[in-house]
């Protein structure tokens, strides 16, 4: 799995992806480190099937007992269905989710870490050097659903938001955003399914500091991508599949 | 197949046959709700039949207490049968989540150490084996029921025998009182064999769960 540092201050995020240990028909998926000097956050932790490699790329950068901090954007199998292992590996820790999802995602086993139930409307989750604002992102595409801004290092990690499905081994930032929008037109006209919701969203994201749009699968969006990825979303028609049959 | 595969085919097949052995039991317990209905029944034959059937009535409270305790023990059963399949359960996660650390180990590249990983793999060994003891506590625990019930279908066996002597002392209610004895005797065979059943599923379970160990 390759790991690559995509901020570095006072604390650092890194990105998770690409593994090419992961079994051919499992999605692809992008995780998120981030690191302070005695914690660390794990953002869209994975699913089973990329577990091994995703503990090894992370205890390469901090000690299992600094892993303090799973966040989950939603219930998906290909966020958190690693849980139930997780909660084998951490000797403390602390799952942020969605209210919502708390007896969908227990499912997956949760024994030892603690359950923090997102409210609706979004909070902080507080990393000591890091403090990191949750965004509702509901009906994106999960009907509980939130994504992560750092307001200091100028990421949103936006979950399915801005996902692309490309073959594997592609590289890690949108490099011309004109051919990268064939990755994303079905995946977000398919899987999001509400014009409101993802209108309400573009709304309050718009009024964020972002230099980068991390989502969960595919590539990362920079600098003036991120602006041209929200005027693309904006005028998508989603939720096509209604009344298609 | 590899080792891996293997042992989670097996241990899939060992969390299976443990709460395979609760299920084989509502038989037992139908059952013996059937002895109890009987009893009820016998007792208010001999009633009718007064100072004649007076040897009887013992019998018939022998027989309701059989009932009763045979729906207790299957409760019992029942709960260490649970008991021992989330223990397979948890077991199996842990188990999951060992070959996963291991693998981990296995992909960092030569010379590079993953932090903390070492004294995680220790924990989860010391958490599989207090898994181990508790499984098979509870199999033992299981076993023995299924002994007692064996045990307490032995005496049942003696008390038909004396149950049809008796029935020949009541005249005219001599026929229904047989009748309670040979539907005793059909329940006996029915609940030995289940438990006999149960006995080979567990004997399965024990030597399928020693051989991951």
């Amino acid at each position: 799995m390759k790991s690559t540092t995509i901020y570095e201050g006072r604390y650092q995020w890194l990105v998770f992806g690409r593994d090419p240990e992961k079994p051919e028909k499992v999605i692809d998926t992008n995780q998120y480190l981030v690191k302070t000097g005695d914690r660390a956050l794990i953002l869209d932790p994975g699913g089973i099937e990329i577990f091994s490699s995703m503990l090894a790329q992370t205890l390469l950068h901090v000690g299992i007992d600094q892993i303090t901090d799973l966040f989950a954007s939603h219930q998906d199998p290909d966020i958190i269905s690693s849980l139930g292992l997780w909660d084998q590996a951490l000797p403390k820790g602390k799952l942020h989710a969605p209210w919502l999802w708390e007896g969908f995602i227990r499912h997956f086993g949760l024994e030892h870490i603690e359950y923090v139930a997102l409210p609706d409307e979004g909070g902080v989750i507080d990393l000591g050097d890091a403090k990191l604002q949750v965004i509702p992102a509901h009906y994106l595409h999960s009907s509980g659903n939130f994504h992560v801004y750092d307001p200091v290092a100028k990421i949103l990690m936006s979950g399915d938001v801005g996902a692309g499905l490309e073959p594997p081994g592609k590289p890690m930032f949108v490099e011309d955003f004109d051919a990268h929008v064939a990755t994303m037109k079905m995946f977000h006209q398919r899987w999001m399914p509400s014009n409101r919701a993802k209108n309400d969203w573009i709304g309050r994201v718009r009024k964020l500091d972002i230099e980068m749009l991390a989502p969960q699968h595919g590539r990362i969006f920079k600098g003036d991508d991120v602006g041209r990825f929200l005027d693309w979303f904006e005028a998508l028609e989603v939720g096509i599949a209604v009344g298609q049959n | 197949m590899s080792n891996f595969q293997h042992r989670r085919r097996s241990q899939g097949k060992v969390l299976v046959s443990v709460t395979t052995i609760a299920a084989q039991l509502s038989g037992v317990m139908e059952v013996a709700r059937g002895i109890s209905l009987g009893a009820a029944n016998a007792k208010a034959t001999s009633a009718r039949a007064g100072e004649k059937a007076r040897g009887f009535q013992p019998i018939t409270d022998f027989i309701d207490e059989l009932a009763g305790q045979s729906i207790s023990m299957v409760n019992q059963i029942n709960i260490e049968a649970l008991l021992a399949s989330r223990v397979a359960i948890a077991e199996f996660r842990a188990q999951e989540a060992r070959e996963r650390f291991n693998r981990a180990t296995l992909m960092a590249a030569e010379g590079t150490q993953l932090m903390g990983l070492d004294q995680q793999l220790k924990k989860i060994d010391e958490v599989l084996l207090n898994y181990r003891t508790e499984f098979f506590k509870h199999v033992h625990a299981l076993g023995e029921l299924l002994d007692e019930i064996n045990n307490r279908m032995r005496a049942a066996e003696a008390i038909t025998s004396v149950c049809r002597v008796e029935a020949t002392n009541v005249g005219e209610y001599r026929e229904s009182l047989s009748t309670v004895a040979d539907d005793l005797e059909q329940a006996i065979r029915v609940i030995k064999k289940q438990v006999q059943n149960c006995s080979s599923i567990l004997h399965e379970t024990v030597l399928l769960r020693e051989q991951l160990v």
